[in-house]
């Protein structure tokens, strides 16, 4: 359940457990906290798409046709079922970059503020609503990190595109070829999963979810093309082991063995999850754009360097005064 | 005419309504014939208009419309819907598709009722970036 809910994922197993009418072999309790997952994930979810329909319709008004990606677009064409089953923590639009100035503005005019610049990322302006009003927005100029772009950049998202509407609304989402590219790109490359040996478990649930319901209409040859061209092949090759592993999904990308021993690897961080998370951190705590952003210009050692001693400095500081805290006298 | 107010955010699934008024984080869901009520109160509506298609769904039941009455006051009381101006003119039975509009669906009567729930409040307070849990995760805080 701890799994489950810290990636939220709590009301897909509420959902699986009352499919399979199997919520009497669960204790009460754990039925109660499943339930109440899933209701929490709705009342997210609900809420989210309520925010959407807003930004929109704003967004539709100075002629924009956002590209909304992830988890919006499932929850705006209903593919992942009940709003219960998947949580997300954001909404993330897309749009061209001649768009992108006359976005942001008229989203803000919406009552949303971009977040602390220090910690914003490179590829999206994120905005957070005022509290109650809904919750966080990333408006993107681009899909994500280097290696991320390097297997889909935002020109080829938006070129393929597929137009939608929403009674009044008009929206587009990614093909399902790139939907399946960008699931596993994001997955694996954008937050370092596959470098770090990690279990990203709802992109996983999503990728299963989706070529469930789409594997004919995904071009296979041109996802396996795109990773390989980038020459990311390996963590395709994991991601989809690791989908046919845990939930028994198959798709057309072969089982190598190096994505056999990937698994392998995944199982052991799984279990001493700071084997993953120590090396991630630090890469993100010294990541290059983050330096420049926080120190400005000069040596990348030098600006690295001077972290470190901040870092030190503060984790002396803190250690400190835990130990006060402990012994006042 | 009735409609559901400006703070009342809802959503139609398969068989059920789940219904969040923002003003106060409330949940509520609805299920059986209030589905059905739900969806005629989207539109605007007239009690009457809701018993109408309730009628044509499931047949001449006589307690259709003491338990609109009923379900319709429930309603006003938790804030979830209001008085929306003059009746819109005439049209088909609100809700229903034109199939289902000539005779009984077969379907047995529910009287309509909800579950509201209102330990979640704090989910319209909370920020999923920097509230959640960092053991348990979202939506659970810190």
């Amino acid at each position: 359940m701890g799994v489950a809910k810290q990636h939220l994922l709590a009301g897909a197993l509420f959902e699986a457990i009352r499919g399979r009418g199997e919520l009497l072999a669960v204790p009460d309790a754990v039925v109660f906290d499943l339930a109440r997952a899933h209701r929490e994930t709705r009342f997210e979810n609900v809420r989210f798409k309520h925010q959407l329909r807003a930004v929109i319709g704003a967004l539709n008004h100075v002629d924009i046709v956002p590209l909304v990606l992830k988890g919006g677009a499932f929850l705006l064409d209903g593919s992942s079922g009940d709003p219960g089953a998947r949580g997300m923590y954001d909404i993330d639009l897309l749009v061209r970059p001649n768009e992108f100035d006359r976005s942001q503005a008229t989203i803000a005019a919406l009552g949303y503020h971009p977040k602390d610049p220090l910690h914003a990322s490179p590829h999206a302006v994120n905005f957070v609503c005022e509290t109650g009003a809904g919750g966080g927005l990333d408006l993107h100029r681009d899909l994500g990190s280097p290696a991320l772009i390097s297997v889909l950049p935002a020109s080829d998202a938006l070129a393929r595109s597929v137009p939608r509407a929403l009674e009044d609304l008009r929206y587009a989402t990614m093909s399902p070829t790139d939907t399946v590219i960008h699931n596993v790109a994001h997955a694996q490359l954008q937050t370092l999963e596959h470098a770090a040996a990690a279990v990203p478990l709802r992109q996983l649930h999503t990728y299963a979810t989706y070529v469930t319901q789409n594997l004919d209409t995904v071009d296979w040859n041109e996802v396996t093309h795109r990773f390989r061209l980038a020459g990311r092949r390996p963590s395709l090759d994991a991601h989809a082991e690791l989908v046919y592993r845990l939930f028994g999904i198959a798709t057309p990308v072969e089982s190598t063995l190096r994505a056999r021993l990937h698994y392998e690897r995944c199982m052991v961080t799984f279990v001493s999850p700071v084997l993953s998370e120590l090396p991630r951190n630090l890469y993100f705590a010294f990541e290059a754009s983050y330096m420049r952003r926080r120190y400005g210009s000069g040596p990348m050692t030098m600006l690295r360097i001077r972290h470190a001693k901040r870092l030190w400095k503060d984790l002396r500081a803190r250690v400190v005064d835990q130990v006060l805290a402990r012994h006042p006298q | 005419m009735l409609a559901p107010a400006p703070s009342v955010i809802s959503e139609i699934l398969d068989n059920e309504v789940v219904i969040i008024d923002m003003s106060t984080g409330y949940y509520f869901n609805m299920t059986g014939s209030a589905t059905n009520i739900w969806q005629c109160l989207m539109d605007g509506t007239t009690p009457e208009k809701i018993c109408e298609s309730l009628r044509v769904r499931f047949g001449a039941v006589p307690d259709i419309p003491a338990a609109v009455d009923t379900f319709l006051e429930q309603l006003r009381a938790e804030g979830l819907i209001e008085d929306a101006g003059s009746e819109p003119p005439p049209a088909e039975p609100v809700g229903l598709a034109p199939e289902l509009s000539q005779t009984p669906t077969g379907e047995q009567f529910q009287p309509p009722s909800f579950e509201k729930f209102t330990d979640m409040a704090h989910i319209l307070l909370a920020d999923p970036v920097h509230d959640a849990d960092p053991t348990r995760g979202w939506p659970s805080t810190r």
